[in-house]
């Protein structure tokens, strides 16, 4: 398009800058995961102490098992941070380290996840259709681990990559954004458990 | 190579399989204009089908007792008609509209996320396809109303697969909503021509923005809501489960925190599009841009403090009840101002009578309407005596129609020569609208009396004893007279591919920047990126001793 | 500006791709599996998930998802034609209709509040005196819009002086005045007609609106007036107030306001 002959030159149109797409596009998902998991957690508050029959969060809860589980996913988003501080420095093979131990760290925490569950059919009992504190507590807790799992997946994706030579650059944007992910997620598991393990109890 | 294995472009001198090769290429497009087509093509299909679910309900209301249908079927058929017309036909409408048009407004080349912009299209139609598919489970579809209040769609009261198939498709076309938002927010914020500064996009483009991050943020509360709806029917959780300590009123908060914005989602749109329309046509410039962008924000910010208006009859307390009656009547303020400032932009123009403009003072008069309803029903008092009576039915058919359809036929008769490169029928057109226009009031103005003189919604008959039956014969002449505008609309669309006037790149002598280029536009859209300097680029172009970047 | 269109011809698009497709289809089929109860349903989903997602992850690697759009024909350049921009201009139809020429300045709005608010008390006094009520005891009346639990004071409470409800009492009545001046310097003068229209409007209209309007709400704002105000006396202040406010206004001199923007009316026919 021919531009006008009468227009003086903007000064303004050189120093444009426009954010990038995958971060905007990142937060926008993030956004409507903050909006998912308030609506979630709204619930659980609501029915907290609402049912009648069966096992109450105080008589189900164990901590020490909750607590490594919670330890090892907080270690995970400093795992993963460093990881991307590596990368940024060039230190590959660090970076592939440190972000396998994030894998790992995430796996443990699904692991520790299904034996507390575990323990919470078999010996309380305390299944999704057995009161309200049982529908709540699994939907919530059960949609975080969903998200760690695709987590995990996203995080071994970025890692396969890294081991086919694709991952070029000093930060790329899937280490940066699944790093991003991977925070909120656990920012969301210690409000969860602030809610479910130590208020709620 | 890449460019061997181009399938996408046309090559009319070749003749390969044409329907196979057609079909594929749109298959697999991840072409932001071809979406858009799809969007608004899945839309017209589920316009008809919910249409025609419509006219039947409208006969078997004809006269007191009748039994064309069964009360099942009745139910099914407003449960479906509500859903569809919600789901299938406004949003994809409005998003496959803006799919087309906004990468053009902007100058960018293709949405943020393409093959994510495909998902979002393939996600709504096999959602729309799941809850279709319910016709052919045990039971039928669901009869649940669209809002599918619990208990009645717990295992107890919907035994059949149907309230599944309603609930999970509605789920997967909600991913596809809420990719398509976040594919607009990106695009917007990220793809924008050089010189196009947030303050300079086009209005529609302004608007769309903020209708996105309206889905972004209502629609991840809707997907929980079902999905503890399919928990509680297929693990046994109790959430909606009134017999376990469940609350139904939790499910009526969470649907409405979704369901009332969602109308907000379904109406802004179809408010940019009339801002579109109606400067190009009235030849001026939007009156106060400025103000009409700041009232959209405002009415999106407004929109999450509302919905419990849909609830004054549940019983709540007496200061949520006047806090939702404040509030709602504050959204009032922005949409005036709105009004008030299309109805400045068309004073002292020199109007342009074409089709886009018939619609779009159609909508400019039916809307005030829809919303001054709106207004009486704001008030708790009043929705005590109306609520879920035929006076609801007509308010909010008459927001959304004589609001969202009308702005979307405005949108389709002012972008179809851009898609296409030929011009609709403008003979057809006035057919439409005229009918439209006359068997849409006639349909829905009757629904108001019928409302005030205690008329339930969703009954499927009446006693000969009650004073409805003359409105409710109103009611299904005007849906007679308005069902063949849509089958017009429908074969215009059609007809004019062939039979149209090739339009030329820029058929109105518009202002925005999808004017600029062929007409359809390249798959590339601009071979060279635009540059602009005001919110009318081509008004610059077309009268450079006058431009509007002096006054910007 | 960075997209470089001249290394190659064409412009570098996105490839078409099924996989999008194949990913929504997977995901309803899954859905599907829930609401039927069918796994196989599941299972086809689940396969077509994965070979989905890894063709569209394989899409999004460097160099893979891309193609060249050969170029199509140019649009048609579009140019300028000088002189169709119509310009309002003095004596054109419309130049000057909707807006007034001249306002009154904003201090008219202000000096008209402010001598209404001097001379609204006076009524009032007058109405204390008479009644043998104390000269505070209006002021305290007043307070009582915004200090709840006015009304269940004792009378005699009511009759002395208490500085807190005096301020609030004065303060209150200073604001309402002033901005009800200013409404009046901008409302006035878009009645049409002489000025004693406007007098009319500002002193006898638009008080008895208000009035009637707090007689009627008083009860909520205000309980504690409600119970002792003398209506009479209560109205003559206002239409004093009124007519003092509307007299000041109309009586200011008016100001010319320069045009707004380019008053750039449209297209030339």
């Amino acid at each position: 398009m021919p531009e006008s002959e009468a227009a003086p030159p903007d000064p303004t149109l050189g120093i444009e800058v426009r954010p990038d797409v995958h971060k905007v596009g990142m937060i926008c998902f993030l956004g409507s995961e903050v909006a998912f998991f308030s609506t979630l957690i709204m619930a659980y508050v609501i029915y907290l102490r609402h049912g009648s029959t069966g096992p109450t969060p105080d008589q189900v809860f164990s901590l020490p098992m909750v607590l490594v589980n919670t330890a090892a996913l907080i270690l995970s988003s400093f795992t993963v941070h460093f990881a991307e501080k590596a990368l940024h420095a060039g230190k590959t093979g660090l970076f592939r380290v440190l972000w396998f131990a994030t894998i790992v760290l995430g796996v443990w925490f699904l692991v520790g996840t299904g034996i507390e569950w575990n323990g919470l059919i078999r010996d309380h009992g305390l299944t999704i259709g057995v009161n309200l504190f049982g529908s709540t507590y699994y939907t919530l807790v059960g949609f975080h681990a969903f998200h760690v799992t695709l987590g995990v997946i996203a995080l071994s994706a970025v890692l396969l990559v890294s081991f086919m030579g694709e991952l070029r650059g000093k930060s790329p944007m899937p280490v940066t954004l699944i790093g991003w992910y991977w925070h909120f997620v656990d920012v969301v598991w210690i409000i969860v458990f602030l809610i479910v393990y130590v208020v709620g109890r | 190579m890449a460019t061997a294995e181009i399938v996408s472009a046309p090559a009319p001198s070749e003749s390969p399989p044409p329907w196979t090769a057609a079909l594929h290429e749109w298959l697999v497009t991840v072409d932001h204009k071809k979406i858009g087509v799809l969007y608004v093509l899945m839309a017209v299909f589920f316009l008809l089908v919910g249409g025609a679910a419509a006219l039947l309900m409208r006969v078997q209301l004809w006269a007191p007792q009748l039994s064309i249908l069964q009360p099942i079927t009745f139910n099914q058929f407003f449960t479906l008609h509500g859903t569809t017309m919600v789901f299938f036909v406004g949003m994809p409408i409005l998003i496959g509209i803006a799919n087309y048009a906004v990468p053009l407004m902007i100058g960018a080349r293709d949405m943020a996320f393409p093959r994510m912009n495909a998902f979002g299209f393939w996600s709504t139609f096999f959602g729309a396809v799941l809850v279709y598919f319910s016709f052919l489970v045990p039971g039928g579809p669901p009869a649940i109303g669209w809002f599918a209040y619990a208990p009645l769609t717990e295992n107890s009261f919907a035994r059949g697969p149907g309230v599944d198939c309603w609930a999970l498709g509605l789920i997967v076309s909600g991913i596809g909503t809420s990719t398509g938002a976040i594919n607009f927010v990106a695009t917007i914020l990220c793809m924008r021509c050089p010189g196009m500064t947030l303050r300079k996009v086009p209005f529609f483009v302004w608007v769309m923005f903020w209708t996105s991050l309206q889905i972004i943020i209502v629609m991840p509360p809707l997907t929980v809501a079902l999905t503890m709806l399919e928990f509680d029917r297929q693990l046994g959780s109790h959430f909606f489960d009134t017999q376990a300590g469940g609350s139904a009123y939790l499910w009526q908060h969470l649907f409405w925190f979704f369901g009332h914005p969602e109308v907000y989602i379904l109406v802004l749109p179809a408010f940019g599009m009339i801002s579109e329309v109606i400067p190009v046509f009235s030849r001026k410039v939007l009156f106060g841009y400025e103000f009409m962008a700041a009232a959209t924000a405002a009415i999106v910010f407004i929109s999450f403090g509302v919905w419990a208006h849909h609830m004054f009859s549940v019983g709540m307390s007496r200061t949520l009840d006047l806090f939702f009656v404040g509030a709602t009547m504050l959204v009032s303020v922005p949409t005036g101002i709105k009004l008030f400032n299309w109805l400045a932009t068309v004073y002292g123009g020199k109007l342009v009578l074409k089709s886009p403009m018939l619609f779009a003072l159609g909508f400019l008069s039916m809307f005030v309407i829809g919303g001054l309803t709106g207004v009486i029903l704001a008030c708790a008092p009043i929705t005590f005596q109306v609520t879920d009576t035929y006076f609801v039915v007509a308010h909010f058919h008459w927001v959304l129609i004589g609001g969202t359809m009308f702005g979307v036929f405005s949108a389709v008769h002012y972008w179809y020569p851009k898609v296409t490169g030929r011009m609709l029928s403008e003979r057809l057109a006035c057919w439409q609208f005229w009918l439209f226009l006359i068997g849409f009031i006639l349909t829905f103005g009757p629904m108001h009396f019928a409302g005030i003189l205690g008329m339930p919604r969703r009954i499927y008959t009446y006693g000969s004893d009650r004073p409805w039956e003359i409105w409710n014969q109103l009611a299904t002449i005007g849906a007679f007279i308005q069902a063949p505008s849509y089958l017009i609309f429908a074969h215009n669309l059609v007809i004019s591919l062939w039979k149209g006037d090739i339009a030329g790149d820029d058929p109105w002598d518009a202002w925005t920047l999808e004017w600029a280029t062929t007409s359809p536009p390249p798959p590339y859209n601009f071979e060279v990126v635009p540059t602009v300097k005001s919110r009318r680029p081509l008004w610059d172009l077309k009268h450079p001793d006058d431009p509007d970047w002096k006054y910007e | 500006m960075t997209h470089t269109t001249d290394k190659k011809p064409g412009v570098e698009m996105p490839k078409p791709t099924v996989w999008p497709m194949i990913l929504a289809l997977s995901i309803t089929l899954i859905a599907a599996a829930a609401a039927l109860g069918a796994p196989a349903f599941a299972v086809i989903g689940g396969l077509l998930f994965v070979t989905s997602f890894c063709g569209w992850m394989n899409a999004l690697l460097p160099h893979r998802g891309h193609e060249h759009e050969p170029l199509r024909a140019l649009p048609t350049p579009i140019t300028g034609q000088v002189g169709t921009v119509e310009h309002l201009q003095p004596g054109m139809t419309g130049y000057r209709f909707r807006l007034p020429e001249k306002v009154h300045p904003i201090s008219a709005g202000i000096k008209g509040g402010i001598v209404g608010g001097l001379v609204m008390p006076i009524p009032a006094l007058v109405w204390a005196v008479l009644s043998n009520h104390s000269l505070w005891f209006p002021v305290n009346l007043l307070a009582g819009i915004v200090l709840p639990g006015l009304d269940e004071m004792p009378a005699d409470e009511l009759q002395k002086f208490n500085m807190l409800w005096f301020v609030i009492g004065v303060v209150g009545h200073a604001v309402m005045s002033l901005t009800v001046g200013l409404i009046y310097g901008v409302l006035l003068p878009t009645i049409p007609g002489a000025a004693r229209w406007q007098i009319l409007v500002g002193g006898i209209v638009l008080p008895l609106i208000w009035t009637g309007f707090s007689r009627g709400s008083m009860g909520i704002a205000n309980p504690a007036l409600q119970h002792n105000v003398d209506w009479l006396y209560y109205a003559l202040s206002q239409y004093v107030f009124g007519l003092a406010a509307a007299i000041v206004v109309v009586r200011s001199e008016k100001v010319i306001v320069p045009p707004a923007g380019s008053g750039t009316v449209g297209e030339r026919a």
